[in-house]
């Protein structure tokens, strides 16, 4: 996977030109988003914007892919407090707040709080520790596993 | 890996294959989104000027969708659809804009897709979803909490369009109901004539939409441009880097004209800038900013309005929002301040400045341009005013979740179909529903109810809380438990459930159902272990249940196989004092059980090792269970710890013990 490493990367700024770093890093980084937000089109928004965010600091980053990796999640996460906030907005209730049996993975990935949703992402899509997931997140390690538990009791069920 | 992890896993694989990413390196290095030109080629005229001017003008004053939510229509509930935008096809690679171009390439349905909201001079927030319906064509629904045509009353919309010649979405024959079943005013000319080819122009520049009543859509959270001239500047109180360099060497030179841009709280690790921020008189750069440099007397920071490149990093804070208070006014909606209500200090006392809903707001960047550290100055950097920011109106959320919360307790009395209204908070179990759902401990049924609310409404969602009280017994039993109601939806503390003034112990399932247990307040999961039963928030005083355990004792090792050779081990830890092991039963299985404390000298230790476990330190002692699970169990060994202190030990183990014997394991 293109993705870089979530704790850091030995490989310096200065050893790859930015169209290679971006070349090499783009489809990880969209697939990612797009598992984290459910869109495609957002997700292509987000990456771009960080991918912009970077090449305007690329003279100064010295490890560019941790970077670009907080700024996409960063992305995501802004994605999904606006949605909170629009929500928060209008005085509404809804009825399919928790999963029911018979729905998809999809519907119930859809609802999951961001913290849940990119952890599980992460792990069963990234394949990352709980360490890097939390660093990733910047939480406590203790908080991933059960943000995972509590998605997939969810998922479990959805599935039933 | 359990069949739901697998599930997930190949299901995330296969969402990701078909992801198409959008390519554009160049767009990257100009800085622009690909979107930004791909709609927008030079020398295409915009298309909202031309329909605004001609169908505002025809129909203005047809109060269709201009209407009002009103405090006493509290009870009309809004359920647009806009938590996520569906999935629209993406567009790569990026368009050549030298080709001449197709409606389908200029204004793709895919762009009209999704939700939209428009926010009236009235504050209304109105929502619409435009869906593809998978033929070229888009299916719109408007939603409306008080129509004029329905008598106030909610209205839906619906309709199905296409895109015309000019890239437009023209819906042809809009069919508005009202919700309640009666028939909307007679108008002249007929509703459905005024709606006919209702028409939405997108202008790409701003992402809205036009329609031809002259209301502007926007995305959800989208920035609303300011009708005013001067919205946004570049750089205050300098207005240039080789300014910012002359300001650092004369704040180097302690000018008193120039050292108040020097905040070393702003400057500090961690996150202390944002409550410098947020309390009032904090930053003296901000607040010289608002009131000299944009003339506001009163201002809020709000957390509650995240903006792009929200966050510090490289001596720059971005994304900061401030809300503009009306001098002297208390807020109107939220005239109180809750008890606790940290994120928003001073909000009760913000009234809003464009009207009883709506806040003047501005974003900007604080930035230190030449020296980053505590004695660098500061400079508020690209600030521009954003669109209004919108309080909502407790009266009607309170309304809302009363309504919602009065048939949640009806049809606990009636015994069916109270599942699902509320999401309980359990951490690292799964308690699925809300405890005594149909009865009390002793399987009475439930004969009335009442809801009280406890809590003042908290800015600027109007979360709160109330108390519901079930019946039993003539009344002599009586359940009560706090329920919460948040961003419109329900949550119960699962801990907070009391019958006759007791704490009910809450079951929890962990381990994919391998093991079972309860607890009852004060005991409460922890967000702060993995998975512990702790009592206070430090969690000094827990039981930690750990499964596979991990190497043991202060020095990493290999994982083990079974409880035995974890006792064994644990033992051999020279930095531990541990008793021999001695055979208990727990949940109906045998178990080994010992005593631990650390060694004269030892530095904390993890006993049961693992990311985020408690630690034993000088002065605790921990009793330890070991466990081989039976077979079938995901869970091979489980290691459960009571931790307290030597002075609180005993006292800690006793009132662990309820927790210790409810636990059951489950195989299969």
């Amino acid at each position: 996977m293109a993705v870089g490493d979530l704790r850091g990367t030995s490989e310096q700024r200065s050893d790859v030109a930015f169209g290679e770093f971006y070349s090499r890093e783009l489809d990880g980084q969209v697939r990612r988003a797009t598992l984290i937000l459910g869109s495609n089109e957002i997700a292509n928004d987000v990456v771009h914007d960080a991918f912009v965010a970077v090449y305007r600091r690329w003279d100064s980053l010295d490890e560019p892919g941790p970077y670009l990796n907080v700024a996409v999640l960063n992305g995501c996460h802004g994605i999904h407090r606006r949605r909170s906030r629009d929500l928060r907005l209008l005085p509404r209730l809804l009825d399919r707040d928790t999963a029911s049996a018979g729905e998809s993975l999809d519907d119930v990935l859809a609802r999951l709080p961001f913290n849940q949703r990119a952890a599980v992402v992460l792990r069963y899509y990234d394949g990352r520790t709980t360490d890097e997931i939390a660093l990733a997140l910047n939480c406590a390690p203790g908080s991933v596993g059960p943000w995972i538990d509590r998605a997939l009791a969810k998922m479990r069920k959805a599935l039933r | 890996m359990t069949d739901v992890e697998q599930q997930l896993t190949d299901h995330l694989r296969r969402q990701a294959a078909d992801v198409v990413p959008r390519y554009d390196l160049e767009a990257v290095e100009q800085g622009v989104r690909p979107d930004e030109y791909l709609y927008c080629p030079p020398g295409r005229r915009p298309l909202t000027g031309l329909l605004v001017g001609a169908a505002a003008a025809a129909l203005v004053g047809v109060a269709v969708f201009a209407t009002l939510i009103r405090d006493d229509q509290a009870t009309t509930v809004i359920t647009p659809a806009i938590d996520t935008p569906r999935p629209v096809e993406t567009i790569s690679p990026p368009v050549d804009t030298s080709v001449p171009e197709t409606v389908t390439d200029r204004q793709p349905m895919a762009a009209f897709l999704g939700s939209w909201t428009s926010i009236d001079t009235d504050s209304s927030l109105q929502t619409m979803d435009i869906g593809g319906a998978g033929d070229g064509s888009a299916e719109m629904t408007v939603r409306d909490a008080a129509a004029g045509v329905c008598s106030d009353s909610s209205s839906t919309m619906t309709g199905t369009g296409r895109l015309d010649d000019n890239g437009d979405l023209v819906i042809a024959t809009p069919t508005l109901t009202c919700d309640d079943g009666s028939e909307p005013l007679s108008l002249t000319p007929p509703i459905e004539e005024q709606l006919r080819n209702l028409t939405f122009a997108r202008d790409p520049q701003s992402d809205s939409l036009t329609d031809t009543l002259g209301l502007i859509w926007r995305r959800p959270g989208a920035h609303e441009p300011s009708a005013e001239g001067a919205t946004s500047g570049a750089m205050w109180p300098q207005s240039s880097l080789d300014e910012v360099r002359e300001a650092q060497e004369l704040a180097d030179a302690a000018d008193p004209a120039y050292t108040w841009q020097i905040d070393p709280q702003l400057s500090s690790a961690g996150e202390e800038w944002w409550g410098h921020l947020r309390d009032q008189g904090g930053s003296e750069i901000v607040e010289r900013f608002l009131r000299d440099g944009l003339g506001w007397e009163e201002f809020l920071f709000n957390p509650y309005q995240p903006a792009e490149g929200a966050g510090k990093r490289d001596g720059t804070i971005g994304g900061i929002v401030y809300l503009r208070c009306a001098p002297g006014e208390t807020n109107p909606l939220y005239p109180t301040a809750p008890v606790g209500h940290k994120e928003a200090p001073g909000a009760e006392r913000c009234a809003p400045t464009i009207d009883e809903f709506r806040y003047e707001a501005v974003q900007f960047y604080l930035s230190q341009l030449v020296q980053q550290d505590r004695t660098g100055v500061w400079v508020v950097t690209d600030w521009m005013f954003t669109a209004p920011f919108t309080q909502t109106d407790p009266q009607v959320v309170e309304t809302a979740a009363t309504a919602r919360l009065q048939d949640f307790l009806a049809a606990r009395i009636a015994g069916e179909g109270a599942e699902g209204y509320v999401e309980v908070g359990v951490v690292g179990g799964s308690l699925e529903e809300v405890p005594l759902l149909y009865a009390t401990t002793t399987g009475a049924r439930f004969e009335r109810s009442e809801i009280e609310r406890v809590s003042e409404p908290l800015w600027p969602g109007g979360d709160m809380t109330f108390a519901v009280r079930l019946f039993a017994d003539g009344g002599e039993t009586v359940v009560e438990q706090q329920i919460s109601v948040s961003s419109g939806r329900l949550f119960h503390d699962a801990n907070g459930t009391t019958e006759n003034g007791g704490s009910i112990a809450v079951p929890y399932v962990i381990f994919d159902g391998d093991v079972t247990l309860s607890a009852a307040d004060p005991w409460e999961m922890s967000w702060r272990f993995a998975l512990a039963l702790t009592l206070g928030d430090q969690g000094e005083e827990r039981v930690e249940l750990v499964a596979d355990s991990l190497p043991v004792g202060c020095a990493r090792g290999p994982a083990l196989s079974g409880a035995s050779e974890l006792a064994r081990s644990i033992q051999s830890d020279p930095d531990l004092q541990v008793t021999d092991p001695v055979g208990d039963i727990v949940g109906g299985v045998e178990v080994l059980a010992m005593d631990i404390t650390l060694t004269a000298g030892a530095s904390v230790c993890e006993v049961t090792g693992g990311p985020g476990r408690g630690d034993l330190v000088q002065g605790s002692r921990m009793r330890l269970y070991l466990i081989d699970l039976p077979e079938g169990s995901a869970t091979r060994t489980l290691a459960i710890s009571v931790v307290a202190s030597e002075a609180r030990f005993e006292a800690v183990l006793q009132a662990a013990e309820p927790i210790i014997d409810s636990i059951e394991f489950h195989t299969g």
